[in-house]
């Protein structure tokens, strides 16, 4: 039940290796697929020619956007607010990468020679890659409608900004960096897709089943019903999978194959140009009195989006308000812009858009400190937000316990240090802490639908994806304790869009919340059909009657109790089903940002001792604290798994992660050159900490201590050795030269 | 990618000039280079074939020398284009003569834009590859030219 660790439900199958994913499916009669990409970061295209990729043996389509032209598809356009994204490249291409035509055939060999046959010609074009850069009237336009390459320009207006300043003792302004860089996910990306007459099936390594869905039959102009999207378990997600990505590709391809299924797996050099985490460039500044309060606050945010709005018109307004950190801020005006550049498209990635603020906001945190003379830890204390403030959308807070978080990180990172100093000179020690606040989905929906046998089994028809973060065994003991059974009697299905409801998606950490919120509804509605179907048995009023524990009694009688079983054999009926939902509803401002940005705000804090080699500029991370809000926790292990496991993957953007782009060409697209946290990464002690609350509600915990990891390491290493490292990764060569700039004065 | 380097021959300025001014010469000390047939009056096609790591290239490409400087620097647009293994390559080199008593520094740069699936390999592959390259390149130049004086 909730607050048990039970294990997850396909854990053998895990350890076994026999989870089916996706990139492991096979279909009869699959046909392999394989993308021809563009060689250019901004070209004309003059001509495609394909006709030689035709003949070679074993090719059974090629699709290339003369096909959409003639009718295999209506649009060539799509996009989740703005379709601005050519399934193939039409006329131009506008990064390296960019998918220009693709061939389905009876071998991926087959399939990759075939690449090699076609010709296309390409006519250069000026390329521009910073988000600074793409704003000067020199520069490119990527799309005739934005003619200086800025797409969205969320704002945020809280008080007057000038008369905030002028109150200032102290304003402090500075500037954070972070690189592009890669969601990871183990298992790629990957999509097959078969038709029947104008019935498309897709399976689909995605984070958001039902988006999918809508967006192709947009595409494709067929009814929603005509598409019947498959979701196996995913090998991981991280925001990269969480919008339409890859499909549309491999449903047009499938289109000119006879209905014959075809597959399509990216290779990893793929990976690195289908989704990347936004570049950022982070203006913050501040103005503080002597005390430690604000007076006023800043921010002005360029999102490198890439070469397509993807995600990013959705995202660039959330992390406006992302961009603020949980502080008592009287005057706040945020700018964020989205920017294309001739980069692959940029989208979520996990803790989205707070993963690159909180690095910012963290980090001036302890300037400002140390700029007033006050421990970064107690200016952060006086000046956290509790219930009932407002935060700078004008919203009124409830349930937030951003100091609850600190003091458990600090308290834990207590525990975990000894009094031992380091063994050399040249190694100095130093701790950090950091804390973030995020939101999630303004408006969203999740449904589940069910269903009780006669034998007591529970079936969980549901759209939330499981990819690795246990939510079908979250599901699963929400759902037995809303329905009153054992959770070995649940048993979870989904998803798929013909059997289980609709779901906005699997990400902003929103399942454990919105998802439990629809089952624990259809739970109550449940066992309210168990109190009526048993009244007469019972000989009581259902209003008067209890179901929980597998059975259905009147606790005025304790004696007489009725099995679900029996209530159902007794009715003769083979099953009984209900419905369940959870809706939210919310918004900002798009010109002055104010309005209900979130239903609740994640929270989460990170405290860290590190030791940085004075030689070598390398930084170790010795012990690592990291709390999480969860309101109420379903499984403390998987709980804690979801904590730890946000701390070694933030350590990968912290010290490691950077794509390297040489004349738009990702040149460590690899998973040698471009380095992930290892084994051997993992500091020395974790402790990973779930707060709960009072009020007991269900809070996501995906993502919440991944954010604090980079500014909790910065603020470490100044405090061990006195530099301000200010953009992202933090390598050991950034250290050593700042040291030598430090100690050359 | 910038490639930076220089490497100092043992030969004099004059001598060094008239061997880089000699394109077929010069051709005949680039390891893997061949075909190279003069199509302009300052346009140079050949193969050129280098394995970077794991893979075996094949490039076609032009060379056009877009500024000479008597005895003091040379300027040429490369580009190439290797069908097996998708790759389109365009560089600028730009090489410098600096005389030192009787010796002369050759100081490089080349910015390569590489694209395509050798890209992918990673900028240190390529990098130790051009190194290696511009190492044979040197001592077969000295060879050649300390046999000539």
């Amino acid at each position: 039940m909730i607050g048990t660790s039970i294990p997850m439900l396909d854990s053998v199958d895990r350890v076994k290796g026999s989870v089916p994913f996706a990139v492991n499916l096979t279909l009869p009669e699959m046909l392999y697929a394989k993308v021809l990409r563009s060689p250019y970061p901004h070209a004309h295209i003059l001509s495609v020619e394909t006709s030689a990729a035709v003949d070679v043996p074993g090719v059974v389509a090629v699709f290339s956007a003369a096909d959409a032209e003639q009718g295999v598809l209506p649009g060539l356009f799509y996009g989740l607010k703005m379709k601005d994204q050519p399934v193939v490249a039409r006329d131009r291409v506008r990064y390296v990468g960019e998918p220009v035509a693709l061939i389905a055939a009876e071998t991926l060999e087959a399939a990759e020679e075939a690449l090699n046959q076609i010709v296309v010609e390409y006519q250069e074009l000026p390329a521009v890659y910073d988000v600074l850069e793409a704003g000067e009237a020199s520069a490119p336009a990527l799309h005739d409608d934005y003619p200086d390459n800025c797409f969205v320009h969320a704002k945020l207006r809280h008080g007057d900004l000038e008369a905030g300043f002028a109150q200032a003792d102290l304003i402090v302004e500075e500037t954070f960096t972070s690189p592009i860089a890669q969601q990871t996910s183990l298992e790629p990306h990957v999509a097959a897709a078969q038709w029947q007459d104008d019935h498309l099936t897709v399976w689909a390594g995605t984070q958001a089943p039902y988006p999918v869905r809508a967006a192709l039959a947009e595409l494709f102009q067929i009814p929603p019903e005509n598409v019947r999207v498959i979701v196996p378990p995913l090998g991981g997600g991280y925001g990269g999978k969480g919008h339409i990505r890859i499909e549309p590709m491999v449903a047009a391809l499938a289109r000119k194959t006879n209905g014959r299924p075809v597959k399509l797996v990216l290779t990893r050099a793929e990976e690195f140009v289908t989704v990347t985490k936004h570049a950022a460039l982070i203006t913050i500044k501040s103005g503080m009195k002597r005390d430690g309060t604000f007076t006023a606050r800043q921010v002005t945010l360029h999102w490198n989006a890439g070469a397509y709005a993807d995600a990013s018109p959705m995202l660039v307004p959330a992390g406006m308000v992302r961009s603020l950190g949980p502080y008592r801020i009287p005057v706040a005006h945020v700018d964020a812009y989205g920017i294309y550049t001739n980069l692959p498209p940029a989208a979520a990635y996990r803790g989205a858009m707070s993963s690159q603020t909180t690095w910012a906001y963290e980090s001036h945190m302890d300037t400002l400190a140390h700029r007033l003379g006050i421990d970064p830890l107690e200016l952060r204390k006086q000046t956290i937000l509790h219930s009932g403030d407002e935060f700078a959308t004008g919203e009124i807070l409830h349930d937030v316990h951003f100091e609850e978080c600190l003091d458990a990180v600090a308290t834990g990172l207590k525990k975990q240090i000894s009094s031992e100093h380091a063994d050399a000179d040249y190694l100095k020690r130093g701790c950090g802490v950091a804390v973030m606040m995020k939101s999630t989905l303004a408006t969203s929906r999740s449904e589940c639908r069910l269903v009780m046998d006669d034998q007591g089994h529970v079936t969980v028809y549901t759209s939330t994806v499981e990819m690795g973060q246990g939510a079908h065994t979250a599901m699963a003991q929400v759902a037995a304790e809303a329905v009153g059974v054992s959770v070995d009697m649940i048993r979870i299905v989904g998803p798929d869009t013909d059997q289980t409801p609709f779901d906005s998606t699997t990400s902003a950490s929103r399942s454990s919340n919105m998802m439990s919120g629809a089952i624990a509804s259809g739970g109550g509605e449940m066992k309210r059909k168990l109190r009526a179907l048993a009244s007469p048995l019972l000989e009581h009023d259902a209003d008067d009657l209890v179901a929980e524990g597998g059975g259905v009694y009147a606790p005025s009688e304790s004696a007489e109790r009725v099995m679900y079983t029996e209530i159902l054999q007794k009715n003769g009926l083979e099953s009984i089903d209900a419905e369940g939902m959870f809706a939210t509803k919310g918004g900002i401002d798009p010109e002055t940002g104010q309005g209900l940005s979130t239903p609740h705000w994640h929270q989460g804090a990170g405290a860290c001792e590190i030791e940085v080699d004075t030689e070598t500029g390398k930084v170790t991370i010795l012990h690592y604290a990291a709390a999480s809000f969860a309101g109420r926790v379903i499984n403390p292990r998987l709980a804690e798994l979801q904590n730890d496991g946000n701390v070694v993957f933030g350590l990968g953007p912290a010290l490691l992660e950077e794509m390297i782009v040489d004349h738009g060409q990702v040149v460590n697209a690899n998973l040698s050159d471009y380095m992930i946290p290892s084994f051997l990464d993992i500091p020395l002690d974790m402790e990973s900490i779930l707060i709960e609350s009072g009020e007991r509600e269900i809070h996501g915990i995906g993502e919440m201590t991944l954010p604090p990891v980079a500014p909790a390491i910065a603020n470490a290493i100044y405090d061990a050795v006195g530099v301000r490292i200010t953009s992202l990764p933090i390598t050991a060569e950034k250290v050593l030269r700042a040291l030598m700039e430090k100690s050359e004065g | 990618m910038l490639l930076k380097d220089s490497f100092t021959i043992n030969a004099p300025l004059d001598a060094v000039w008239a061997f880089l001014s000699d394109v077929p010469q010069v051709a005949a000390c680039v390891p893997g280079a061949s075909g190279i047939q003069q199509i302009g009056e300052e346009v140079y096609q050949g193969k050129f074939e280098v394995r970077v790591g794991p893979i075996g290239t094949s490039f076609d490409g032009k060379v056009t020398f877009t500024e000479r400087i008597e005895r003091e620097k040379l300027v040429a647009l490369i580009e190439g284009q290797d069908k097996n293994s998708a790759t389109i390559v365009g560089a600028t080199f730009t090489g410098m003569l600096v005389s030192l008593e009787g010796k002369t520094r050759l100081d490089y740069e080349v910015d390569v834009a590489l694209r395509g699936r050798l890209a992918q390999f990673g900028v240190a592959v390529v990098k130790a590859t051009a190194k290696k390259l511009t190492g044979q390149f040197a001592k077969c130049l000295e060879a050649k030219l300390t046999q000539s004086v």
